[in-house]
């Protein structure tokens, strides 16, 4: 066995693909030659994978950094303002969205665009007592109680009720200033105590497909500045390329050298959020019924 | 290199697509999934994707100048892919070093080696892939090309516009270096069992 030997037995370890992963490869040619002008992707994306459920939240990507980034993997230059101004003037934007509270039997509908144009859309229901949908999949409503079950495995199954807690899309539980907020995330983490990387991923979870009242939006985003440690990047994009400034934090540690912490994106001149690396959330609102589009 | 089907050889799809721009699937089905698998193993996975894409929409836009006295178009779609890999230098040096962080991606069920072997290929892998990293970009692209893709020397000069006397001469400075730095391993007896 010699060095050629060696290089093609190390080759060998990485497969074929199938030919379906290469898909959005193959599409993007054939739109490039129905257009007749091949468009190249203007920047370098990965995907961030939505978890499905009531309380998705956006789980980390782990990916190399786009090439001609810096080695601190985001490649872009650190904010004149350091990351609580920039929650700050997030907290204070949210203050200033209208506050009209929906009414319980609406639904809140977020639409999430990913790279490769792939479309995520959300119907949860206010009260979290009515049927929503994620996308065309049924989700369970919880009424007194109970909640039917949608899409089992076992058919003889399909609708028959489960014990069950609501899940209302519209938070009016959560507190309104950010020491309270602060308290509340410390009790309802969801990594280990302290854990900024999970915070970060809980903050997501709240701004993302929930909605809040102004107060607890404002509080959040409050919240969130007191926490150690936080980075803030001018000249990121979310997942959609919107450009905007950039809130992220250090990797654990022990983290695999791949690891990249999440981004929150935040435009750069209403401070609203607007999504993560790989995500961006293009519409927000109140609609009557699951399925209808604001 | 050989193809099993029998239909028109690439240059003519190629000269077809010209008006038929829709045809151009038919080279991106040929030769997608090893083009692919060639930037996984020089950028990784993340990257990929990506770098394919814009392969083939490279290769689709040149069409008209693609050399019609061939009739194989791989070799010119590595040379495409091989230029974006430069202009990701250092994401795939990255990618090298990772490897060394993370081990190789895990080799195909059905190995029975001993822990000690895989251990010292593991080791040996890491060296390999510290040399590769070390190595002139030219270099490593001949290199891989030739020993990863299996490409002839021909091959590779069309796929990297030089001249067959140029890949050779790399091919062998390369080596030269990987071999230097694998010097602490005697490779003869570090052959697993199915190498």
């Amino acid at each position: 066995m010699d060095d050629l030997d060696l290089i093609r037995e190390r080759a060998d370890a990485v497969g074929l693909a199938a030919a379906e992963d290469l898909a959005p490869a193959r599409e993007r040619l054939l739109a490039a030659a129905r257009a007749g002008r091949p468009r190249r992707a203007r920047r370098w994306f990965w995907t961030a994978g939505a978890a499905a459920g009531l309380a998705a939240g956006i789980t980390a990507v782990v990916a190399l950094a786009p090439a001609g980034e810096t080695g601190a993997g985001v490649g872009v230059g650190v904010a004149q303002a350091d990351p609580v101004r920039v929650l700050t003037e997030a907290a204070a934007a949210a203050l200033g969205e209208p506050g009209t509270p929906p009414r319980p039997d609406q639904f809140l509908y977020v639409k999430t665009e990913f790279p490769d144009h792939h479309v995520r859309e959300v119907w949860l229901s206010v009260d979290g007592t009515r049927d929503g949908l994620i996308d065309d999949t049924k989700v369970p409503g919880c009424r007194d109680g109970k909640a039917p079950i949608y899409g089992a495995n076992d058919p003889s199954k399909e609708g028959t009720l489960e014990d069950c807690r609501p899940s209302p899309a519209y938070r009016t539980d959560l507190p309104t200033t950010a020491d309270a907020m602060s308290a509340y995330l410390d009790d309802h983490h969801s990594g280990e105590k302290g854990d900024v990387n999970a915070l970060g991923k809980d903050v997501i979870t709240l701004a993302y497909e929930q909605a809040l009242p102004p107060a607890s939006a404002a509080a959040l985003f409050e919240a969130a500045a007191k926490v150690p440690g936080l980075t803030a990047l001018d000249h990121v994009t979310d997942g959609a390329g919107r450009p905007g400034v950039g809130i992220t934090w250090p990797v654990p540690p022990g983290s695999s050298p791949r690891a990249q912490p999440e981004l929150l994106v935040f435009d750069a001149t209403t401070h609203r959020f607007l999504g993560t690396r790989g995500s961006a959330v293009t519409a927000k609102a109140f609609v009557d019924q699951a399925g209808q589009r604001p | 290199m050989t193809r099993e089907d029998t239909e028109d050889d690439d240059a003519s799809v190629i000269t077809r697509s010209r008006r038929e721009p829709g045809l151009f699937a038919v080279i991106f089905d040929r030769h997608a999934r090893h083009i692919h698998r060639y930037l996984v193993r020089r950028l990784g996975p993340a990257a990929a994707d990506d770098v394919l894409a814009d392969t083939f929409l490279i290769a689709f836009a040149k069409r008209a100048k693609f050399d019609v006295a061939r009739p194989d178009a791989r070799p010119w779609l590595y040379g495409i892919a091989t230029n974006l890999v430069s202009r990701q230098r250092r994401a795939e040096v990255r990618e090298l070093k990772l490897r060394l962080a993370v081990g190789p991606p895990p080799a195909e069920a059905g190995h029975d080696e001993h822990v000690a072997d895989r251990v010292s290929a593991q080791a040996l892998g890491e060296r390999l892939d510290r040399a590769l990293a070390a190595l002139r970009p030219g270099e490593r692209d001949v290199l891989l090309l030739v020993a990863a893709e299996g490409l002839g020397y021909a091959e590779v000069a069309e796929a990297l516009a030089i001249p067959v006397g140029t890949v050779k001469s790399r091919l062998s400075r390369a080596r030269h270096r990987v071999r230097a730095e694998l010097g602490a391993f005697d490779l003869v007896k570090e052959t697993s069992d199915h190498g």
